[in-house]
C-alpha cells in the first residue's frame, strides 16, 4: 500500500485531474485540494465543479460559485460548469447572435430537451473543458492545470461514454472534430489523469467497482488512481497492550493518567476500532483493482475550510 | 413517549442532503410506529443492501412486503404492523403511460421514445415526481394509518420539491403545443437557430431528433392531464395539515447550515417541518478540564492525540448543534454514532431511543 504524500503528488502533478466517485465520498474536497495545492506551488490553475448544489462556498469563503472563472486565492480561479450557460456560451460562439441565442437558450422547453438530448451535454461541458485545457496566452498555455470536481458515478459514465459514442455516429463536421479534440484529451495518461474517489463504506466500495469496470469496458481512457478517503488511524494495532485496555483490562500507566475519564475514553477508542475495523474489511473487496491505490487518512476539523487546510498541511504537502 | 410527538401525522416524509442517513431513520421511525400500534408503511428508494437485507427488503420489488414478523424476531413486541416497499422509479412512470395511453399501439411507441427513456431515467425530477405520485395513490387507499416517504438519494435536499414543479412545467409548456399542433417540419421553420441547433443534433444523435421529439409530445398528449391532475392531488398532499417534514442531517456545519436552508424554503412553500434529526452526531465524552498529557508511553501518547482530536470535533459539533436548536423552533433530535454501520434492527433502535427524547445534549 503506497503511503499518501510522494504517491499523491504523482497524480496530482497531471495537467488535467478528473475527479469523480459516489456522492458524498469527498470528490469537492479531495478536488478541491489538489487545485489549491497547484495554485500554492505557483500553478495558474483552474477548479471546476459542476454541480446543480456547488460545494465552492463551503469550502472557500467569500466565493459564489458561477459560471465564469473567478479567482478564489492567487492563481486559483473557480468556475461551476453548467449546462445552461454553457450552451448559452456554445451558441454565442457557433451561430454569433448573442441575443437570439440568449432567448432560445433560455427558453424552458429548449432546456429540457436539449438536457434530455443524448449526447449534448457532454459535448457541451466536455468542450469547455477541452477549451479551458487548449486555451493560449501570449503562446503558452493560459491554465498551468485544470482540476474537476466532476459529477457523481453514473453521470460521470455518460459523460465519459460521449466521446467515442459520438465518433461512431458521425465520421466528420465541427461535432466529429470536437469530439474527437475530447477523445485525444481524455486518451492521454501523460497529461490527463481520472481519479476516483472512494470512502471505505458498503456502498461506495461496491460503486466504485462497478464505475471502474464500466469506464474500463465502455470507454479507452486510463484511470489514473483510486483515493480511499477518511482512512481511521491505527493507534495501536502494533501493540498487544491496546487491545488489552480496549478490551477492559486494567494498564497501569494508560489508566493512572487518564484518572476517572479512562472508562469514557476507552468508549470513544472502542467506536473508533470498531469503525476501523470494518473499513479493513472492506480493502479485500478492492484488492483485485489493479490500478493504483491512494489513502487518505480521516482528518479530525469541524468546518470545510479548516479541513480544506489541513488536508493540504497533513496529507498534500 | 410518542416519537418526536408526532401522533397527529399520517404522512411524514424524511427530507435532507444525500449521504446522511435518511433511510436508516426512515426505518427507525417507521419500527417505532409499529411498536406504538400504527399500521405503518417506509416507502423507500434503494437503500443501503445491509440496511435492506435487515429489514427483510431484499428481493421484493413494488409490492408492499411485512416486515412485521421481522421486528417480533427480533425481540421487539410492536402492536401495529410494519410495511416497506421500494418504489421503482421507472416502472412508476411507465405506469402512469401504461394506464392513461390511449391504446396499446400508443403504450409503445411512448415506452419505445428515446426521448421518453431519456426523461424516465435521467432527467432530475423524475425519481422525485414518481415517489410523490406514489405516495399520493397509497395515502389514497387508506390502507395505513402512517406513512413513511424516505425521500430519493439526490443530492440536493430542494430538488425533492422544485423537480416535479420543474418537470411539470415541461409538460405545461406552450411550446409543446407548437410540436403537437404543426409536428416536425414546420416546428423546425419556427427559429432558425434551434433549426440549425436541431440539425447539428440530429447528426449527433443519428436519429431524426426533431420528428422524435414532436412524436413524443403528439403521443403524451393523452397522457398529460391525468399526470397534471396527479401532480396537482401530490402538491395537495405535501400541504395537508396531516403531513410532515422530518429534516435529517449531519452533525457538521455545513450541513446543519444546509438544513436550516431547506427548512426556510419548507416554510416559504408553506409545508410544515416537524422536527430535525442530527444523525451520526459525535458526542463529547470527556466533560470539561483539559485532558492530561503524556511524552514516554508511546501509545499513550497516541492515544492521548486521537483522544484530544476526536473530542475537539465532538464540542465543534455539539456546539454546532446547540446553535441550530436556538434557531430552529421545531425539536432538534440527536442521533449519536453508533459502534458500527447499522445493519440490523437491533442497530436501529439506538435511533428510535434518540428520537424518543428530544434535545438529548451532552
Amino acid at each position: 500500500m503506497p503511503s499518501s504524500q510522494a504517491d499523491l503528488s504523482t497524480l496530482f502533478d497531471h495537467r488535467l485531474l478528473i475527479f469523480t466517485g459516489k456522492g458524498g465520498v469527498g470528490k469537492s474536497l479531495m478536488s478541491a485540494g489538489a487545485a489549491l495545492r497547484s495554485a500554492r506551488s505557483g500553478k495558474r490553475t483552474l477548479w471546476v465543479e459542476m454541480s446543480e448544489a456547488p460545494k465552492g462556498s463551503y469550502l472557500f469563503s467569500g466565493y459564489t460559485p458561477k459560471y465564469d472563472p473567478a479567482e478564489i486565492e492567487p492563481n486559483l480561479s473557480a468556475m461551476n460548469l453548467l449546462l445552461k450557460p454553457a450552451i448559452e456560451e456554445y451558441l454565442e460562439i457557433v451561430f454569433k447572435v448573442p441575443l437570439l441565442t440568449r432567448r432560445i437558450a433560455r427558453n424552458s422547453l429548449f432546456q429540457v430537451l436539449t438536457a434530455a438530448l443524448p449526447g449534448l451535454e457532454a459535448l457541451v461541458t466536455l468542450g469547455k473543458i477541452w477549451y479551458e485545457f487548449e486555451r493560449l496566452y501570449r503562446g503558452a498555455p493560459y491554465w498551468d492545470r485544470i482540476v474537476v470536481d466532476a459529477p457523481a458515478t453514473g453521470h460521470a459514465l455518460s459523460l465519459l461514454r460521449f466521446p467515442q459514442a459520438a465518433l461512431d455516429i458521425v465520421g466528420s463536421g465541427p461535432i466529429a472534430e470536437r469530439s474527437r479534440d475530447i477523445d485525444r484529451m481524455l486518451r492521454d495518461p501523460a497529461r490527463t489523469a481520472i481519479v476516483i474517489v472512494t470512502l471505505l463504506e458498503d456502498l461506495p466500495v461496491e460503486e466504485s467497482r462497478e464505475l471502474i469496470a464500466s469506464i474500463r469496458q465502455d470507454t479507452p481512457y486510463p484511470l489514473a488512481g483510486l483515493i480511499e478517503n477518511a482512512v481511521l488511524p491505527d493507534i495501536g494495532q502494533d501493540d498487544p497492550r491496546f487491545a488489552a485496555w480496549l478490551a477492559g483490562q486494567p494498564d497501569e500507566s494508560i489508566d493512572a493518567v487518564l484518572g476517572d475519564r479512562a472508562d469514557a475514553v476507552r468508549g470513544r477508542l472502542r467506536w473508533l476500532e470498531a469503525w476501523r475495523s470494518q473499513q479493513l474489511a472492506l480493502e479485500p473487496r478492492l484488492a483485485d483493482i489493479d490500478i493504483p491505490r491512494f489513502r487518505v487518512p480521516w482528518l479530525p476539523a469541524g468546518s470545510e475550510p479548516e479541513l480544506l487546510e489541513l488536508l493540504l498541511r497533513e496529507v498534500l504537502r | 413517549m410518542t416519537l418526536l410527538g408526532l401522533e397527529n401525522h399520517r404522512i411524514l416524509i424524511v427530507g435532507g442532503s444525500g449521504g446522511v442517513g435518511k433511510t436508516s431513520v426512515s426505518a427507525a421511525i417507521g419500527i417505532a410506529s409499529a411498536i406504538e400500534g400504527y399500521r405503518t408503511l417506509v416507502l423507500t428508494i434503494d437503500p443501503a443492501r445491509r440496511l435492506a437485507n435487515a429489514l427483510g427488503l431484499d428481493g421484493i420489488g413494488a409490492e408492499a412486503a411485512d416486515v412485521t414478523p421481522r421486528l417480533v424476531e427480533s425481540g421487539l413486541a410492536p402492536k401495529g404492523t410494519l410495511h416497506a416497499m421500494m418504489l421503482d422509479v421507472e416502472n412508476t412512470l411507465n405506469r402512469v403511460v401504461e394506464r392513461y395511453a390511449p391504446d396499446p399501439q400508443t403504450k409503445q411507441r411512448i415506452l419505445d421514445n428515446r426521448l421518453y427513456q431519456n426523461i424516465s431515467t435521467r432527467l432530475t425530477g423524475s425519481q422525485e415526481y414518481a415517489s410523490m405520485q406514489r405516495l399520493s395513490e397509497i395515502a389514497a387507499e387508506g390502507t395505513y394509518d402512517r406513512i413513511i416517504l424516505d425521500t430519493p438519494p439526490s443530492t440536493h435536499a430542494l430538488d425533492f420539491l422544485t423537480a416535479p414543479q420543474r418537470l411539470m412545467e415541461f409538460f405545461d409548456s406552450k411550446l409543446i403545443q407548437i410540436f403537437v399542433s404543426v409536428g416536425g417540419r414546420a416546428g423546425r421553420g419556427l427559429f432558425r437557430v434551434t433549426d440549425v441547433f436541431f440539425r447539428a443534433l440530429e447528426r449527433l444523435t443519428g436519429g431524426n431528433v426533431i420528428s422524435e421529439i414532436a412524436d413524443f409530445f403528439r403521443l403524451t398528449e393523452d397522457v398529460l392531464e391525468p399526470f397534471r391532475t396527479q401532480s396537482d392531488r401530490a402538491d395537495a398532499l405535501l400541504r395537508d395539515p396531516q403531513t410532515t417534514f422530518i429534516v435529517v442531517t449531519g452533525p457538521n456545519q455545513h450541513q446543519l447550515d444546509d438544513a436550516l436552508r431547506f427548512r426556510r424554503k419548507l416554510d416559504e412553500l408553506r409545508i410544515a417541518v416537524s422536527a430535525f434529526v442530527v444523525n451520526r452526531w459525535l458526542r463529547p465524552v470527556l466533560g470539561t478540564g483539559p485532558l492530561p498529557t503524556a511524552s514516554e508511553d508511546d501509545l499513550l501518547v497516541r492515544l492521548l492525540d486521537w483522544t484530544a482530536k476526536l473530542e475537539r470535533v465532538a464540542r465543534e459539533q455539539t456546539d454546532a448543534i446547540d446553535r441550530l436548536q436556538q434557531s430552529a423552533g421545531v425539536p432538534v433530535h440527536r442521533v449519536p454514532v453508533f459502534d458500527a454501520d447499522i445493519h440490523s434492527i437491533e442497530g436501529l433502535t439506538g435511533i428510535i431511543e434518540a428520537l424518543e427524547r428530544p434535545g438529548g445534549g451532552a
